[in-house]
């Protein structure tokens, strides 16, 4: 079963190895002359006065939270996918009852306008 | 059994992540490091055969709730100086609370382990699980469909908020915008439109 | 698909149409809510009696549920009438929805022989009731409430999944039936069900509000907003008492000796701290609270019996605690409308204002307090007698100490309202018309206060009904 993800470490690999090879490449081949101005943080000419920690919008946090729930709704989707085979006809109807409560949480959704960004 | 390098190795990058977690200054570098232990924790999962809880520790956690952390991390205002102080001044407790883990772990492990199934299901685990789900386990599993009505429900009541006055586009109304809605044409005397009344910036340029 | 699953299928289905309308029909979602648990309190009566178990325990009927379901569908239905005229500013959809959830939450847990369904029916209605605490947005002490609600409330999750977890982890099953098998048998390592039972047991005592897990609770009790208030005082306390009785009555049933002694401390603090802690309330609403939780000392008192005779005066006490919960919370709301005030000082003067309302007020808190004929008595009496039946005499002893001096602050209110010159709260308000199904049903709850405490022995005989063949036979 195992020999499946094989492919993965692979990828690891070679996805490593050409973000490596990019910084290397402009460690080695740039030229570097820094001195304390070049070095100074830049924020429109000013000096840096703010920590760059801004708070972010609630509504970050609302489509956050909602995307969550979707993609839990997905994660049950894909052992259901995969078993539909087995689960016959009560399998089949219990994940449309589950789809239908959802998407009444969709409509709701939509119809409160928390999909929307103003 | 499980192959001993890949897991040595994910173990390696597990415990290497999570010392990062704790001991990294800046609450980004540890949110960051925090997705890179729970990718070293689905790939043990993936190598002791639960396919399926990898999957999901990926695209739930790594996917989901770690863009939830970053958030958080970013919205409270870390005084990195005073963490870093509590953090020492509770370091013996929490060692100790560590190590009283550890040995409580080992000491269930002992007792119960033997019994625990390792037989991994033919056509892997994702399926067995699925059989399950929906057939046996159906009741739960619509009980987790309220559950998440609920919390959607719950999200929205409490953080959406109509703000007043925003500008948006409607695209369907700028489709069905006409010439005459926009546009109006003034048949001005012809005296009046002399040099002496041209507007003060469009004066500036000619000079 | 189980008969007996229908009212809690109409529950659910209720909970999404709410939601709909809503979005369309603000001022329907009230009524189609009321309706749909009307209707499920019907199907419960008619279903209610086709006991079995379905897919391996999840899902169970027996004569336990078939008690409490209506029980419980009936007090969310009062909760919601008395509500009404407070949560009307609030989002309309919302609350009912929520509402209707938690009821749904409670309907699992009360037919639940699994932990799994334990847990999810117990999470559906916790995280509906954070919400619902919360819902008012703009009060600041409503969102310090419900942020407080949840940590302690997520906390107490855990510790409750993590003593199911090592139960599974002995007993490899979830099924309860089979868990009191497993637990009883001779192969249970018996430090591992020590520490189980006792992260069980605290989770439990935490959603119960037992003491020393009770300090969420005055503080979500004052700054909820009344009608909240008395949602989560009310249905979510036979709920948790329904955990109780299911997760350590059922389940660990043969592991008497080491939860008995547990709960016998939990009771005596319990009735301490809440009879002590109340003496010295300004806020009626943190007052009810403390009562609730010396209220929940008294119920354990049966419990800790562990016998079926024990869990029917448990659950006698509970109906009873839950229909003078009802009421007390009834009139705070009502003089919440009238005067804007949550203070016991403001009281004064209530009983010329508006006589019903301090006759039900009285009414209820001689009832609480434990004066004979009222059903607070008839209550007190019967989990006294079962604690005195399990050879728990001297607590049964120190619990009449502690009613007595519970007893002084529920006198100390119905002092106020009679005695005391009004003050400029309740003097000076404006005429606030009640609405007359608001004044029938708290005349009504007034009224069963009084006739059940008379003849409790319908409802006596219903509940130890209700908790015949519960136990596995020994």
């Amino acid at each position: 079963m195992l020999a499946a993800y094989l492919a993965i470490p692979f990828f690891l690999v070679v996805a490593a190895g050409i973000g490596l090879f990019a910084l290397a490449a402009g460690f080695v081949l740039g030229p570097r002359r820094p001195d304390p101005r070049k070095a100074a943080p830049y924020e429109c000419g000013f000096e840096a006065f703010e920590d760059a920690h801004m708070p972010f919008d609630v509504r970050y946090y609302l489509v956050a939270i909602l995307f969550i729930l979707f993609d839990l709704e997905i994660t049950f989707l894909f052992p259901w996918a995969v078993s539909l085979n087995h689960i016959g006809t009560a399998g089949l109807l219990a994940m449309v009852a589950f789809l239908l409560v959802l998407t009444i949480g969709f409509i709701y959704e939509w119809r409160k306008g928390a999909l929307e960004w103003e | 059994m499980l192959p001993a390098l890949p897991f040595y190795l994910a173990s390696a990058f597990l415990i290497g992540a999570s010392l990062g977690v704790v001991g990294s200054r800046n609450p980004v570098y540890a949110a960051l490091f925090l997705v890179l232990a729970f990718v070293s924790a689905a790939v043990l999962w993936l190598l002791a055969g639960a396919e399926f809880l990898a999957m999901a520790l990926v695209v739930v956690y790594v996917g989901a709730v770690m863009v939830l952390f970053l958030f958080v991390v970013m919205m409270i205002d870390v005084r990195l100086a005073v963490l870093h102080r509590s953090f020492v001044r509770y370091l013996p407790l929490g060692v100790l609370v560590a190590v009283a883990m550890m040995v409580q772990i080992i000491a269930a492990l002992r007792g119960l382990a033997q019994g625990a199934g390792h037989a991994f299901p033919e056509g892997g685990n994702t399926e067995a699980l699925g059989t399950l789900i929906y057939t046996r386990f159906l009741y739960p599993f619509e009980i987790a469909g309220l559950i998440l009505l609920l919390a959607i429900v719950a999200a929205i009541a409490l953080t959406l908020r109509r703000r007043e006055g925003t500008r948006h586009q409607d695209p369907g109304r700028q489709v069905l915008v006409r010439k005459q809605d926009r546009l109006r044409l003034w048949r001005l005397p012809p005296h009046q439109a002399s040099g002496e009344q041209l507007p003060a910036s469009a004066q500036r340029e000619d000079t | 698909m189980p008969l007996a699953m229908s009212g809690l299928i109409l529950v659910a289905l209720a909970a999404c149409a709410v939601l709909l309308l809503g979005l369309f029909r603000p001022q329907l979602a009230y009524p189609a809510t009321q309706v749909f648990l009307a209707a499920a309190v019907v199907v419960e009566l008619m279903t209610g009696t086709s006991s079995g178990h379905w897919w391996g325990g999840l899902f169970v009927q027996d004569a336990f549920a078939a008690f409490i379901k209506p029980v419980l569908l009936v007090v969310s239905m009062a909760v919601f009438l008395y509500g009404r005229p407070m949560v009307s500013r609030w989002p309309q959809g919302e609350y009912y929805t929520l509402g209707l959830l938690a009821v749904a939450g409670m309907l699992i847990l009360t037919s639940a022989g699994h932990l799994l369904t334990l847990f999810l029916g117990l999470e559906l209605m916790s995280l509906a009731l954070y919400a619902m605490v919360a819902l008012d947005r703009d009060n600041d002490m409503a969102s310090e409430a419900a942020m407080k609600y949840f940590m302690l409330g997520g906390l107490s999750s855990g510790m409750l999944l993590y003593g199911f977890s090592l139960l599974y982890g002995i007993t490899g099953t979830m099924n309860l039936q089979a868990m009191a098998l497993a637990l009883g048998g001779a192969g249970a390592p018996g430090s591992a069900v020590v520490v189980a039972l006792t992260f069980a047991l605290a989770g439990t005592a935490f959603k119960l509000g037992v003491a020393p897990f009770h300090m969420w609770l005055p503080d979500v009790y004052e700054g909820s907003p009344a009608a909240v208030t008395l949602f989560v005082g009310a249905a979510p306390k036979v709920a948790a008492l329904v955990l109780l009785a299911r997760l350590v009555g059922q389940g660990a049933q043969a592991n008497l000796a080491i939860w008995q002694p547990a709960l016998m401390v939990l009771a005596l603090v319990s009735m301490a701290v809440g009879s002590f802690g109340a003496l010295w309330q300004q806020n009626i609403k943190r007052l009810l609270a403390y009562s609730a939780i010396a209220h929940m000392g008294f119920v354990l008192l049966g419990a800790l019996a562990g016998s079926e005779a024990g869990y029917g005066a448990s659950i006698f006490y509970m109906t009873s605690y839950a229909v003078m919960s009802t009421a007390a919370f009834g009139v705070v709301l009502v003089v919440c409308q009238m005067a804007q005030t949550e203070r016991i000082a403001d009281y004064a003067g209530l009983a010329e204002r508006s006589p019903w309302l301090a006759a039900v007020m009285m009414l209820t808190m001689f009832s609480l307090a434990g004066v004979p004929p009222l059903l607070g008595f008839m209550a007190k009496l019967e989990v006294i007698r079962a604690a005195v039946g399990a050879g728990a005499v001297r607590l049964a002893v120190l619990a009449v100490l502690l009613s007595v001096v519970a007893a002084f602050y529920y006198l100390r209110v119905v002092k106020v309202m009679y005695m005391d010159a009004p003050t400029v709260a309740l003097g000076r308000s404006p005429d606030v018309t009640v609405p007359a199904d608001i004044k029938l049903v708290l005349g009504l709850n007034g009224a069963m206060i009084l006739l059940l405490g008379m003849m409790p022995g319908h409802v006596l005989h219903w509940c130890q009904q209700a908790l015949r063949g519960f136990l596995l036979p020994s």
